[in-house]
């Protein structure tokens, strides 16, 4: 009620100063007018925005920028004539450290992003002025695995949607920052955490779960928009009884794994949203949970309705190299036919049907010795002395694999998809653990490789009709930045030695980079405002924006 | 699962944990001998002297900057790493030594550079990424590169460092060597 008359306040000052009387039903007159004379009045994002995202290039509207998961921008005006010239626009200090991997989201003006320890902001898009900031008070418990990091949010209707550290799901109102909703998705303490960007499908927000190092039983979740209240589970485990039970051995489904840390895709035409899995618990070693596992390492397919799953495709089988599939799935229509292109953490690049789940074909897309062979159906399989012992096994694609979370960008233009590739092989051990919930549960330790081997890695251009590679850009060293292509025919991407670099994307040719005084963990997208476009990537500590002088 | 050891990567592991693992890797680790078997006072002697080890290297400030710092490599290193960085410096480059606050660790590798006016440059990278180098030659000079300004360059992981046989080091004056790391790293 107070707010109410506070906004009725602002209504009778504003109209005033137009020389207007309010009265009933002014409420939609001030609507009206302000969108016309007030820069901050903003339009709902509704689930339709969502879907045509491609007709308002100027937004970045979720964590891919579409829900194909392409990671393209249509917009040109920055391109391979003029990319040399690109300039810093302004760069927002998060001030905190540990790894920056948020892909931030940009609607009408105002960009959304999130920071470490479930930070989150709202800035400026202009002139990366924050208009609020957010940080969630975090348990000193916790246990995320890997940094305490957060990829990004979702936004729909007015407010913008993250996960947290602690496993809570929380919805926040755009304008102000303020926590609408905060619902639990399940107890931290048992090692779940969401580090995700969320998808927004009608009116639900969908997240997964991380926590593949901590014997969690894996999930991905589906709540209302607007109340927080849970719509559906979908047990990436399936428990007694379900089918997929029966690849797990005894009791271990319960501490099976199988997290979906990596923002899923939607297909509007079928209604259909694909996900991704990490690795079964523990990650190194196979002993205890005889089976294929079921589902994890693999691409379901799901009713985003309902949660119920249409069909699923596992890429490693019994998994005991960490070889998480949480790569975003891609969905591109080539040649009449609707796909779902990954390069997978195993090192192989896989097309699949997405209208049945079948795979078309997969192809070695960096170095690979855990598989040499494959089923009658074109599916790689694992070697069995592939698999970690006591003294340790070289096997490649090392433990973080041949790419990992950083997004691939497919490009309608070149046809081309670009995938950051690692080359890391590592010597693999594993070990008898007891599981102890909460506690970091991988049945060894890898070590890192110890030849001297140099690690490398590149941003390499695959031909999705072929699976062969058309041009590589080698980095110094493996990087975490993710890719981004624009129809100004660039290719953007960063790497571990602070460079944020433009590429062209028919050539690879290098046409610009810019020193960020840290590695680029994230990966990038673009906006424009004002008839000017801009480019966004997270390094180190900071958000920096680029644009033609 | 997104994986431990690269740059900025944490590892996340609670206190209990992280002593755990400490624990785990003492139980393992080669227990260096009460008493180095060497002449520290004769080590340093070398080191400073006919071994001409201090041409290159730096200890407690004192020596050359083209090869690593080893002032506490004798704490950080089993004593048969020792031998072998010296037998063979080229079969493991060394790396970086209680760089924590490094983004980057420096392996040493050695790199020639040939510039656009046909200078040559013989040393070791102190860094690099895919536009620029840093390195310093054999002359203690620093030199800052853009690459693509340059004739050539090209790195290598064959040491600068020359291989001491049995003639240049006998065993006996290498493990004073060595008594002279131990006995500087134990300060």
């Amino acid at each position: 009620m107070k707010r109410e008359s506070m906004n009725k306040a602002i209504e009778e000052r504003f109209f005033a100063s137009l020389g207007i009387t309010v009265g009933t039903g002014a409420t939609f007159v001030l609507l009206t007018i302000a969108a016309c004379v007030v820069p901050s009045a903003r339009a709902q994002v509704t689930p339709q925005r969502l879907q045509d995202s491609a007709k308002e290039p100027q937004n970045w509207l979720m964590y891919s920028g579409d829900y194909a998961g392409r990671r393209f921008s249509t917009l040109e005006q920055i391109n391979t004539s003029n990319a040399a010239m690109l300039v810093p626009k302004w760069v927002y200090q998060t001030m905190a450290g540990g790894k920056f991997e948020t892909t931030a989201l940009v609607v009408d003006g105002i960009l959304y992003g999130t920071g470490q320890d479930n930070r989150a902001f709202a800035l400026d898009a202009h002139s990366g002025r924050p208009i609020w900031q957010y940080q969630r008070v975090l348990p000193a418990d916790i246990r995320p695995c890997c940094g305490r990091a957060n990829r990004g949010m979702a936004i729909l209707g007015d407010k913008v949607f993250l996960g947290t550290l602690d496993a809570h799901v929380i919805a926040l109102d755009a304008k102000t920052g303020s926590v609408v909703w905060d619902v639990t998705a399940l107890d931290y303490r048992k090692g779940y955490s969401i580090t995700l960007a969320p998808l927004a499908i009608k009116n639900l927000v969908i997240i997964g779960v991380s926590g593949g190092e901590y014997g969690i039983r894996g999930f991905i979740d589906a709540y209302d928009a607007g109340t927080g209240e849970r719509k559906w589970r979908f047990y990436t485990v399936p428990g007694p009884g379900e089918p997929g039970h029966e690849t797990w051995e005894g009791d271990s489904w319960k501490i099976g794994g199988a997290p979906a840390w990596i923002t899923g895709t939607y297909d509007p035409a079928t209604n259909t949203t694909f996900w991704t899995t990490g690795n079964p618990s523990p990650s190194n070693r196979g002993e205890g949970r005889a089976g294929d596992n079921l589902y994890s390492n693999s691409l379901l397919a799901l009713d985003p309705e309902t949660g119920r799953l249409k069909w699923y495709f596992q890429f490693s089988k019994h998994d005991e190299h960490d070889y998480d599939a949480t790569q975003v799935p891609v969905m591109v229509d080539q040649g009449g036919r609707h796909l779902i292109l990954q390069a997978n953490r195993n090192g192989f690049f896989y097309l699949i049907d997405r209208t049945n789940g079948k795979l078309v074909f997969a192809n070695p897309f960096a170095k690979v010795t855990w598989s040499d062979s494959k089923d009658a159906s074109g599916v790689p399989i694992g070697r069995k002395d592939a698999s970690p012992t006591l003294e340790g096994n070289r096997v490649c694609p090392g433990a973080a694999g041949a790419t990992n979370w950083m997004s691939p960008t497919y490009d309608p233009q070149t046809q081309l998809f670009y995938v950051t590739a690692r080359e890391q092989c590592d010597v693999f051990s594993t070990a008898p653990q007891a599981y102890e919930a909460g506690h970091a549960y991988y049945g060894s330790a890898y070590f890192p490789n110890d030849d001297a081997e140099p690690f490398t890695g590149a941003l390499r251009a695959i031909d999705p009709n072929t699976g062969k590679m058309k041009w590589e850009w080698k980095h110094p060293s493996p990087t975490w930045s993710g890719a981004l292509s624009t129809a100004g025919g660039l290719v953007f991407t960063g790497d571990a030695e602070g460079n944020f670099i433009a590429l062209e994307a028919a050539s690879g040719k290098a046409l610009w980079h810019f020193q960020c005084g840290a590695s680029v963990y994230s990966s990038p997208m673009s906006f424009a405002i004002d008839g000017k476009q801009y480019v966004a990537v997270a390094a180190g500590s900071a958000l920096f924006t680029f644009a033609l002088p | 699962m997104p994986p431990n050891g690269a740059t900025q990567q944490g590892v996340g592991m609670t206190e209990e944990e992280i002593w755990q693992v400490i624990s785990y890797i003492r139980s393992v680790q080669v227990k260096a001998p009460a008493q180095p078997a060497g002449n520290a006072v004769h080590g340093k002697e070398l080191f400073y002297g006919s071994a001409a080890c201090s041409m290159c290297h730096m200890i407690q400030g004192k020596g050359g900057r083209l090869g690593p710092d080893l002032s506490t490599t004798g704490s950080a290193r089993s004593t048969e790493y020792l031998v072998e960085s010296v037998r063979s410096p080229s079969r493991r480059l060394a790396q970086g030594i209680s760089e924590a606050m490094k983004e980057f660790s420096q392996e040493y590798e050695t790199v020639t550079v040939v510039t656009a006016d046909g200078t040559k440059f013989l040393g070791v990278v102190l860094n690099e990424d895919h536009f620029t180098l840093q390195m310093i030659d054999t002359r203690e000079q620093m030199h800052l590169f853009e690459k693509d300004k340059l004739r050539s360059w090209e790195k290598s992981r064959e040491s600068l460092m020359p291989a001491y046989d049995q003639k240049m080091l006998n065993d006996k004056d290498m493990q004073d060597v060595i008594a002279y790391l131990l006995a500087v790293g134990a300060q």
